[in-house]
């Protein structure tokens, strides 16, 4: 009897887990990309990133059962000035030598809607820069495009993708990146955006 | 002609101001800082994702601007170094 129920709790696992899907976030096209604009009195930053890579696991039919880590090359952080894109690399700034990373850790998905392959969700999370790391919720958005792998890699791998799009503020004070400092040109609140497409070839 | 070399750095003063601002003006007259690529707006087919292609160039702005006029007052200045050419009298 106990063999059986065993084999009932396994088979049940098997089947929740069985819709799961791992979205792989590196793309080799280059057109993942972070957006961050920072909006000072004096000054106006903008710059980009494609460095992205990270796993989501995601079930399409389930928008709230959805975990992963996007994780950013902080080193691929651009700006078009060469001297400002030194200074914002550097050990005053982002000091990408010691903390090499940054990171969203997604915890919980609060408040989803689902609309057909797309939908909505405020994502509860972790976000990790210089090396403090901090909970924020962020309003995300997600299209789930089944088979569409094959359009975009020619014919080559068949699979999903996953699209997902946000935009959020941080404060840069809060991540110990001079607080209160230079804010008539570098602005403490960071427009981040944020548009991805993570591939899940079938195997 | 042969100018004398205090006249020859004040020609040279106006030239590189001359092309610094004019290589500024007809660049667009970028009022942030220089920049050395420029980016164009692209969008995936497939996902829609809006996305910026980087494309190499140089845009000068205005610390271009003011590194040619700071350099080309030096060369004014440093003109003065230079005594006038001195007149025979008769």
């Amino acid at each position: 009897m106990k063999i059986q129920t065993l084999a009932i709790a396994a088979l049940l696992a098997t089947q929740a887990f069985a819709d799961e899907v791992a979205f792989d976030f590196k793309d080799p096209k280059g057109v993942n990309n972070i957006v961050f604009k920072l909006d000072a009195p004096l000054e106006s930053i903008s710059g980009t990133t494609n460095g992205i890579s990270g796993t989501i696991s995601a079930d399409p039919a389930e928008p709230e059962d959805i975990e992963g880590k996007i994780i950013v090359d902080a080193k691929t952080l651009t700006v078009p000035n060469p001297m400002m894109q030194e200074h914002m690399l550097g050990a005053e700034w982002l000091d990408t030598a010691k903390h090499p990373e940054i990171t969203f850790e997604i915890k919980e998905v609060l408040n989803s809607k689902k609309d057909g392959n797309a939908g909505t969700a405020d994502v509860k999370g972790v976000f990790t820069l210089k090396g403090v790391s901090k909970e924020v919720v962020v309003p995300v958005k997600v299209t789930y495009l089944p088979g569409r792998l094959a359009d975009r890699t020619g014919g080559k791998l068949q699979g999903d993708l996953l699209v997902v799009r946000t935009n959020f503020q941080i404060n840069r004070g809060d991540y110990g990146i001079k607080q209160g400092e230079n804010l008539d040109k570098v602005s403490d609140v960071i427009d981040i955006s944020l548009a991805l497409a993570g591939a899940a070839p079938k195997k | 002609m042969k100018f004398p070399f205090r006249t020859a750095l004040r020609l040279l003063a106006l030239f590189i101001l001359s092309t610094c601002l004019s290589w500024w003006w007809f660049s667009g007259a970028d009022k942030g800082w220089t920049k050395t690529y420029v980016t164009i707006p692209a969008t995936d087919e497939i996902t829609g994702i809006s996305y910026e292609v980087k494309q190499e160039k140089f845009v000068p702005g205005v610390d271009f601007v003011a590194l040619g006029t700071g350099l080309s007052f030096a060369v004014f200045a440093s003109s003065f170094l230079f005594s006038k050419r001195k007149t025979r009298s008769l």
